[in-house]
């Protein structure tokens, strides 16, 4: 078990991270505690030893993404919102990202992971191949489909 | 497009509310990040299953491994079966040399009792001894009597082919006092039936005797007790029918009481005196010439027999 300074330190690291995953996935507050309590339980007790930091960030998100996806099948149904619900969470975003938010989570869900580690978090395709479980291929084809639906709903200026 | 979609991503930021309530939460979930306490009390449904697993365990094996019931088997080989309560051979215990042999020999320990009978039944050494038709005791012992009936009528179906098998039930008062003295049952039993008749036999004796070896001294003994009595009472009876008071002349043959006869025999006297006459009666015509000897003469007959006999017939044909 690992002890409360690397939870903190790690809860100030990643806590970011986790919660953009979260949006990106879920829809309200409750399941994005949820999220964060499940996942640095997890981290505190879990044994793994991480090489690096870039591991360690790997780590959490391949975890949040699991956590999100498992709450997602088992509580689809009945704790569904409606996207309205979801843009009034964060109320300090601005009305441009607001809009761009709004694009993101139109997207199938299986874009969007694809879409937040690569336009945020600047991984590579064969990073995320990685880091997701997929095959590259498949990760350069969701980027790319990915890419063509946001450049129509935000306006195909300064693709790359 | 880039920079929009990061900027969009870079303004969501992890609420402070929410990173506080998630450190309360590890807090809480760890008990305060204590290693030890969590795998310990885990452990304690586990231990607690364990330790019921080894009760039951401990439990089941003292039921199984206490031997509530005996059979206790002589022959020469002297043998006692322990049983526990689900009728199965604990141990089996040789009180002799012979019986020592057979037990390390037969192994049927953990058998049900009947198919252990069977087995040393049907053992070479106690072959043998039946063959020479030696007396086999068997000896059932258990505290329920209805158990104890039961176990009887199961050695008994078990022995049915053997004819010099004699099956008894014993209680345990017997058993233990057989035990104190290093006897088996059916060997205690024939020693307290020999000590009644001569209380000079120590244990230490009969240990070393066969069961026929036994008999043959309580038979022996009966032998000396009581002497030559059955030919006697023959002509006793026939006096009887003679005289009077038969009842007495017939107890006097028995029990040796001359006295009586000495009365009785007065009156046949004079029968006597006929028979003399006959010239039959060898050595008695001197004993009884005089008439007065009826004592003698009746004393005489029981060692003699016949010869006295055919004196009364005459005298009382003659009579």
């Amino acid at each position: 078990m690992r002890s409360e300074q690397e939870a903190e330190r790690a809860i100030e690291l990643y806590a970011d991270t986790v919660r953009r995953l979260c949006m990106v996935h879920l829809k309200n507050q409750a399941d994005t505690e949820d999220i964060f309590q499940t996942v640095f339980l997890k981290y505190v007790l879990s044994t793994v030893v991480f090489e690096n930091e870039e591991h360690e960030k790997a780590w959490f998100i391949r975890v949040t993404i699991n956590a999100c996806k498992d709450l997602l099948k088992s509580f689809f149904r009945s704790r569904t919102v409606p996207l309205e619900e979801l843009l009034e969470e964060p109320a300090s975003l601005s009305d441009e990202n607001r809009e761009v938010w709004q694009a993101v989570l139109a997207l199938p869900l299986k874009y969007r992971d694809v879409v937040f580690l690569h336009y945020h978090e600047g991984y590579t395709a064969p990073q995320i191949s990685r880091i997701l479980g997929k095959n590259v291929n498949t990760i350069y084809t969701l980027l790319n489909r990915s890419k063509t639906l946001l450049k129509e709903s935000l306006g195909g200026d300064g693709d790359e | 497009m880039n920079d929009r979609l990061k900027n969009a991503f870079e303004a969501v930021h992890a609420e402070s509310d929410l990173k506080e309530k998630t450190s309360e939460f590890l807090s809480r979930k760890t008990q305060g990040y204590q290693r030890n306490r969590r795998p310990l009390r885990r452990l304690v449904p586990v231990m607690a299953c364990c330790l019921l697993v080894l009760l039951f365990s401990i439990g089941t094996g003292w039921l199984y491994f206490t031997p509530v019931s005996a059979i206790t088997i002589d022959i020469n080989p002297s043998l006692e079966l322990s049983i526990n309560r689900f009728d199965r051979v604990l141990s089996v215990k040789g009180y002799n040399e012979d019986g020592r042999y057979i037990a390390n020999a037969v192994n049927v320990t953990f058998l049900k009792y009947e198919d252990a009978l069977r087995k040393i039944l049907n053992d070479t050494d106690i072959q043998e001894h039946l063959r020479r038709d030696e007396p086999m005791s068997i000896v059932v012992v258990s505290p329920d009597q209805q158990q104890s009936d039961k176990m009887l009528n199961t050695v008994k179906s078990c022995t049915q082919g053997h004819h010099n098998v004699h099956c008894h039930a014993g209680n345990s008062e017997e058993a233990s006092a057989a035990q104190a003295v290093g006897l088996s049952l059916g060997k205690y039993r024939a020693f307290l039936e020999l000590q009644a008749l001569d209380p000079s036999v120590t244990p230490e004796e009969i240990q070393g005797l066969t069961m026929r070896e036994i008999r043959n001294r309580i038979a022996a003994f009966f032998e000396t007790q009581q002497p030559v009595s059955s030919s006697p009472d023959g002509t006793s009876s026939e006096q009887g029918t003679d005289t009077p008071s038969s009842e007495a002349s017939a107890v006097s043959s028995c029990e040796e009481e001359p006295h009586y006869g000495q009365g009785n025999g007065a009156g046949q006297g004079n029968g006597m005196g006929q028979g003399n006459g006959m010239g039959q009666g060898n050595g008695n015509g001197q004993g009884n010439g005089n008439g007065q000897g009826n004592g003698n003469g009746q004393g005489n007959g029981a060692g003699h027999g016949h010869g006295h006999g055919n004196g009364q017939h005459r005298g009382r044909n003659a009579s």
